[in-house]
């Protein structure tokens, strides 16, 4: 998901923790600090709702180290090095039963010009394949067609001998910005599993380290209603970011250091496609807007169901309850139900096809590697 | 209504899109100036005007602008606010000879711009209008969300290549920091200006025109002016490299982003848009190039558009508030004939381009680009001087030192945005900085 | 710099120009080699003109929509909700209430009058230039009127409607008939006028009292009338020009009650309650209109008379302010005391006020015949007089005002009696011996003759030395 989406993400839950807490304080206590004393502490919401991925881009990838770094240039290109090293990164992790590490770096030409070669593992064959590609522009990644190389300069193998797991897209291509980093862990058989950017979705995307964050609440505005409100709102936005993460394939690393392996995905959505970012930021604005409303001394809209079922504002709990029902089957879903009903006729006009399982896992990384920083 | 009247409304629009075209093409020169200068005018010459034809003519002037600049910002270079996040894209188009390209590209956004605010705006004034009132108590948070969001979303930019975790750090952390560094000096210089009259009192309504020219027009005229480059001979295609779902997707996103900027206080059309890209997931030039004119066109002209829309009547944008100082929009007729007046003037507006373009394609190559980026840089400082007098020029300086951290550390340049989006969030917020500036 | 693709293209088969960026390439590729453009899969720019034409469809639309749109219907106060919030409104109504000025440090910023259309109040707002457009048009409007005005509606805890040109503001007044005999007019009972009715008179103004929402003008010592400040403020009314001889003046008849009652207590009229007296003994009786034929001041106590009816009232205190020939509104307790029948206000909800039909003015405020100040030694009632003389005495009160007793010779008594209603009229150092010049209106104050000078007109005590 980008970053926006978490941010938003991270609002939308906010707004929903200001509703439950304005419940709990009556009054309309924490609205009206809001509102009228102009607090911001929603804000805390989107912050802590796209920290994780902050913390995994701005520090946790400088910690990683690498025990290798193929970085090539334009007039050294060599397909054999990178094959030969990543084989033997494989074998060096199943022979010294340790984590092994590999760092490609990308090829850069110009200020918008990169060297595209892809790497793909075999795991029948023991194989690492290596293929040098294009030269392609920028974001776009439109190959120079003429820059190819010719295929005995574009090619190499290496055989190594483990067993090797590899749960991601066959094909990983290298191209523009940072490079995607390659870890090997020997397992209990014997065998090696490789993880593709380790330093990703581990640590930072955890449940504990909300909990460990969510006392700063306490610190911005003490033990104050407010105070506690901002604690659950940082921790509540943290693990926001989490949960709409593990619609993907990958799921995070739920409760380091207790544990250490990623949890899998719902597998709702199959990449971190347009789609899946428009539609969460159109829910998450839809609700910031219900909220709103919801915690106005004016109501500016009023949803049906409420005064069908005669349920007044001092019933507040149910009147939310039964309003929010209404508002997401009546505004929230029927956009996103059609519009994806439209998309999916589109494609299966013009014959896309879906990305399978190991795609879908490798995109998701590469895309947050990439799609983060532009 | 009288034919007669509807008719001379019709030729107001046409004689305002004309001098706008015009005005437009001047490198560095806002509208927004231009539009302080007519009113001035037409208050102290007190000219026997009727105030809608007025209004349609100023109106005109705005549409075309927001179609023209799209000249400057390819073949001249000298970006406003709201270009920076696509001069990349077109200098490249510019590089490969593909300038009128990116031309019809980033018109073509600024046309469906233009056709979704026509058809859109009517459509949803309505629910506009609730989400507004629903919006208003707390735009405080949400434009400080908007702030926040700017600052953590600065990623590094190192390509990951570092000797130890402290290097690595060190490395991508420098554009963040450059980027926090943009933020942090144009808040204050924003704040000064806001709370200070610098400038002259009675130029006061152009207190903005100084920062804002140095931070993006000036900063990037001295980067063009030590980068080494030359304008190689453009071509004029018959047709684009684009895919319909480029353009919709573009459109769509430059569209919502402009809409969100105009349709919130203190966000402008660069900010939007750069939300818009990263809300719709963009990639691409051609999708980038499109959402650049589409998001220009919603946030000028559909500031425009809110004003006369009927129970909502928001005030966004210098013209707006210009026109509200001598007229108030009334009836469902004149939203009908703004509507009228932002196609008609879209339409030309568009044309105007595409063979301003054409024109302009064929020559560019024979013009030294050293000699041309000179001359904006004397006609910009000129314009300065003449606005806001040499304070003004003073104000500049500063701002142009500040707008050129992003460009010097590769950091991003909306962050200088920060002159106008931080001010306005604290006078919102209720917290008082003014002072602080205001003692000495 | 072998592998970079700007350097060696590929020559077979045909070449053709690349459609983006006009270089040679070979016939059969797909992408640019050097532009990276797809050349097979393009959108040709007449499709995108076709779009912008399009745009003239739209134009068309709304030019038509335009023309066909009718006017703004008006729209009834109650109708007006939030949803109607800074939209532009139409509404028709009667203005309720004397209009007001707002001002500030830099003068007039705003002019303010209540219109009700019978189902609701809504405040205009007319800010700076549109107001003083409206004044210099002559469109300010009075009480009474009935205006159609246009304008931005803002809903908050009272409904206004601000005024954003001149020409949205329509005034109908009401028609104005001619009263010549005041005297009258001030003895007129509550029910021989309509509140509201327009009306027109003559007379001289014989006194000026300011207070925060505008002046009270005495003409001919029988009637006030209410001129509000907005049309002082806003220069529609000079009143050192009005003031200057025989003015007429435009307005509506309003019944002043300096006590607003209640409603709760029942109306009565003294024949009724002394027919059964018994029956309404001890009721809280409202007598609307009776005129006082004695006073009792020792016994607090004063005689009232309607239609030939006589009653005794006890008034608890300021009996003293009720003299006989007044008209009196009361309320109070009917009861049996001390052998007769009579009224006693004595509670806090009881009172006794004199309330009198006042002018609520408008603004079309004209001067019919100037006098000019002359130096005679004769009296005529309501001339204007400049009188010299030495002051022999004189009195400041705490409301302002002063009283002075001129020596000069040439006068009946070697006297003359002068009141200058508020001391800002007299310029120099006021002292017994000085030297002044009067200028003022010859009235009758407890039977003798005396010169007013009237504050806020021409009037005035010059002290010589």
């Amino acid at each position: 998901m980008k970053g926006f989406a978490h941010f938003l993400a991270g609002l939308t839950t906010a707004t929903f923790v200001v509703v439950i807490a304005n419940m709990y304080y009556g009054n309309n206590l924490i609205a009206n600090a809001i509102v009228q004393n102009k607090a911001l502490i929603i804000i805390l919401g989107g912050i802590f709702g796209i920290l994780p991925d902050t913390i995994d881009f701005r520090f946790a990838r400088y910690i990683q180290r690498h025990d290798y770094e193929v970085d090539m240039d334009e007039w050294n290109i060599d397909p054999k090095l990178v094959a030969e090293t990543l084989a033997k990164a494989i074998d060096q992790a199943a022979s010294e039963k340790r984590e092994v590490n590999v760092m490609l770096h990308t090829i850069k030409i110009s200020s918008d010009q990169w060297r595209q070669y892809s790497v793909q593992f075999d795991t029948e064959n023991k194989k690492v394949i290596c293929d040098i590609g294009p030269v392609i522009s920028g974001f776009e990644k439109r190959p120079y067609i003429n820059s190819y190389l010719p295929e005995s300069k574009s090619h190499a193998e290496a055989s190594f001998s483990a067993d090797l797991k590899y749960d991601y897209d066959k094909v990983t291509y290298v191209d523009i910005l940072s490079g995607p980093d390659f870890s090997f862990f020997p397992e209990e058989d014997g065998s090696v599993r490789a993880d593709f950017i380790p330093w990703h979705r581990r640590w930072a995307h955890s449940i504990t380290l909300g909990v460990m964050f969510a006392p700063l609440g306490f610190a911005i505005y003490g033990f104050t209603p407010l105070g506690w409100t901002a604690f659950w709102i940082i921790m509540l936005g943290f693990w926001s970011h989490i949960l709409t993460d593990h619609f993907g394939l990958m799921g995070s690393n739920m409760f380091p250091p207790f544990t250490t392996k990623r949890v899998p995905g719902f597998k709702v959505t199959r990449s971190m496609s347009t789609l899946a970012n428009v539609y969460t930021n159109y829910i998450n604005v839809l609700l910031i807007i219900f909220n709103m409303n919801a915690w106005s001394p004016v109501k500016y809209f009023e949803m049906p169901w409420t005064q069908m079922l005669n349920i007044s504002y001092s019933n507040y709990a149910e009147w939310y309850t039964v309003s929010l029902l209404n508002y997401i089957i009546y505004y929230v879903l029927p956009p996103v139900l059609i519009s994806y009903a439209i998309v999916l006729w589109i494609r299966r006009k013009m014959g896309v096809k879906e990305m399978t399982d190991e795609q879908a896992r490798s995109a998701e990384q590469l895309e947050e590697l990439g799609g983060a920083s532009v | 209504m009288t034919i007669e009247y509807l008719l001379m409304c019709i030729l107001f629009v046409v004689i305002g899109t004309l001098i706008g075209s015009a005005l437009s093409m001047l490198p560095g020169l806002h509208v927004y100036n231009v539009i302080g200068f007519f009113l001035l005018f037409y208050f102290t010459a007190g000219l026997v005007l009727d105030s809608m034809q007025m209004v349609l003519m100023l109106i005109g002037m705005l549409v075309s602008y927001a179609f023209v600049f799209t000249i400057p910002s390819i073949y001249f270079s000298a970006p406003d606010d709201s270009t920076m996040f696509v001069l990349m894209p077109s200098l490249r188009y510019l590089k490969e000879g593909r300038g009128h390209e990116a031309v019809v590209l980033i018109a073509t956004g600024a046309l469906i711009g233009v056709i979704a605010i026509t058809i859109f705006v009517p459509l949803f004034m309505g629910p506009l209008a609730i989400v507004w009132s629903i919006v208003q108590p707390n735009i405080h948070w949400i434009i400080g969300a908007v702030i926040a969001y700017m600052l953590v979303s600065e990623f590094p930019k190192d390509f990951g290549r570092h000797k130890n975790p402290l290097h690595g750090l060190k490395e991508g952390w420098k554009t963040i920091l450059a980027g926090y560094l943009t933020f942090f000096l144009s808040a204050i210089l924003g704040i000064i200006v806001f709370n200070k009259t610098i400038i002259p009192a009675d130029r006061a309504f152009q207190g903005l025109m100084a920062p804002l020219i140095g931070l993006f027009a000036t900063s990037s005229i001295i980067l063009n002016l030590i980068s080494k480059y030359e304008i190689p001979e453009q071509n004029i295609p018959k047709s684009i490299d684009a895919h319909p779902r480029e353009i919709v997707h573009g459109s769509v996103a430059g569209a919502s982003g402009g809409l969100f900027a105009a349709f919130l206080p203190a966000v402008t059309a660069g900010v939007g848009g750069y939300m818009a890209s990263h809300a719709f997931a963009q990639k691409g030039d051609k999708s980038f190039l499109v959402s650049m004119g589409a998001s220009r066109v919603v946030y000028y002209v559909g500031a425009i558009s809110l004003f006369f829309l009927p129970t909502l009547h928001l005030r966004r944008g210098a013209l707006a508030m210009g026109i509200n100082l001598f007229f108030t929009p009334e009836s469902v007729q004149q939203f009908y004939m703004v509507d009228m007046g932002i196609a008609i003037a879209g339409v030309i507006s568009f044309f105007m381009v595409i063979y301003a373009s054409r024109f302009l394609a064929t020559r560019i190559y024979r013009i030294n680009p050293k000699v041309l980026n000179l001359t904006v840089l004397g006609i910009v400082i000129a314009l300065v001087y003449f606005m806001t007098s040499w304070q003004g020029l003073l104000i500049m300086s500063v701002a142009t030192a500040i707008g050129l951290i992003p460009v010097l550390f590769n950091s991003r340049r909306s962050h200088c945005l920060a002159v106008i989006l931080v001010p306005i969030w604290l006078n919102m917020s209720g917290i008082s900085l003014g002072s602080l500036f205001g003692l000495w | 710099m072998g592998n970079n693709p700007r350097n060696d293209v590929g020559c077979e088969g045909d070449i053709m120009k690349c459609p983006s960026c006009g270089r040679e390439i070979p016939d059969d590729t797909v992408l640019c080699p050097y532009c990276t453009a797809n050349v097979k899969k393009r959108i040709r720019l007449n499709r995108i003109y076709a779009v912008a034409l399009s745009l003239l469809i739209i134009a068309s639309a709304y030019s038509i929509l335009s023309y066909a749109a009718a006017g703004i219907p008006v729209t009834k106060i109650k109708d007006l909700s939030m949803s109607d919030d800074r939209n532009f409104v139409r509404v028709k109504g009667y203005v309720v209430d004397y209009p007001r000025v707002y001002e500030g440090s830099y003068g007039v910023t705003a002019l303010v009058f209540t219109i009700n259309d019978g189902t609701g109040d809504l405040t205009v707002k007319i800010y700076r230039s549109v107001m003083w457009k409206v004044v210099s048009e002559r469109k300010v409007p009075g009480m009474g009127d009935l205006v159609d005005v246009r304008g931005t509606f803002f809903y908050s805890t009272t409904k206004s409607i601000t005024l954003n040109n001149p020409d949205y503001l329509v005034i109908k007044r009401p028609e104005f008939s001619s009263i010549r005999n005041l005297t009258a007019l001030s003895n007129s009972p509550p029910w021989a006028y309509k509140n509201g009715e327009g009306i027109y008179l003559t007379g001289n103004i014989t006194g000026v009292r300011e207070y925060s929402w505008g002046y009270v003008l005495s003409v001919d010592e029988l009637l006030d009338v209410i001129m509000p400040r907005a049309y002082v403020s806003l220069n529609i009314t000079n009143l050192k020009n009005i003031s200057s001889g025989i003015s007429r003046f435009y307005g509506t008849l309003e019944y002043y009650r300096s006590y607003q009652p209640s409603t709760l207590y029942p109306v009565y009229n003294l024949s009724t309650l002394l027919s059964d007296p018994e029956k309404y003994n001890g009721t809280s009786a409202r007598i609307l209109w009776a005129t006082v034929v004695h006073k009792d001041e020792a016994n607090n106590t004063i005689f009232i008379d309607q239609n030939g009816t006589e009653i005794c009232v006890y008034v608890s205190s300021g009996v003293r302010y009720y003299d006989v020939g007044e008209h009196v509104e009361l309320q109070g307790k009917f009861e049996w005391f001390a052998g007769h029948w009579e009224i006693a206000i004595i509670r806090e909800s009881d009172y006794i006020i004199e309330p009198k039909w006042e002018l609520i003015a408008h603004p079309q405020c004209e001067l019919v015949e100037r006098k000019s100040y002359e130096a005679t030694t004769e009296y005529h009632l309501y001339g204007l007089m400049r009188v010299e003389g030495i002051v022999a005495d004189y009195t400041e009160y705490s409301s302002g005002s002063v009283s002075i007793t001129l020596y000069n010779a040439s006068y009946p008594g070697c006297v003359v009696n002068v009141y200058v209603e508020h001391k800002s009229s007299i310029s120099g150092l006021l002292q017994s011996g000085s030297k002044v010049v009067v200028r003022g209106m010859a009235l009758i104050y407890n039977g003798d003759w005396e010169i007013k000078v009237r504050a806020y007109t021409n009037d005035s005590v010059e002290v010589i030395y």
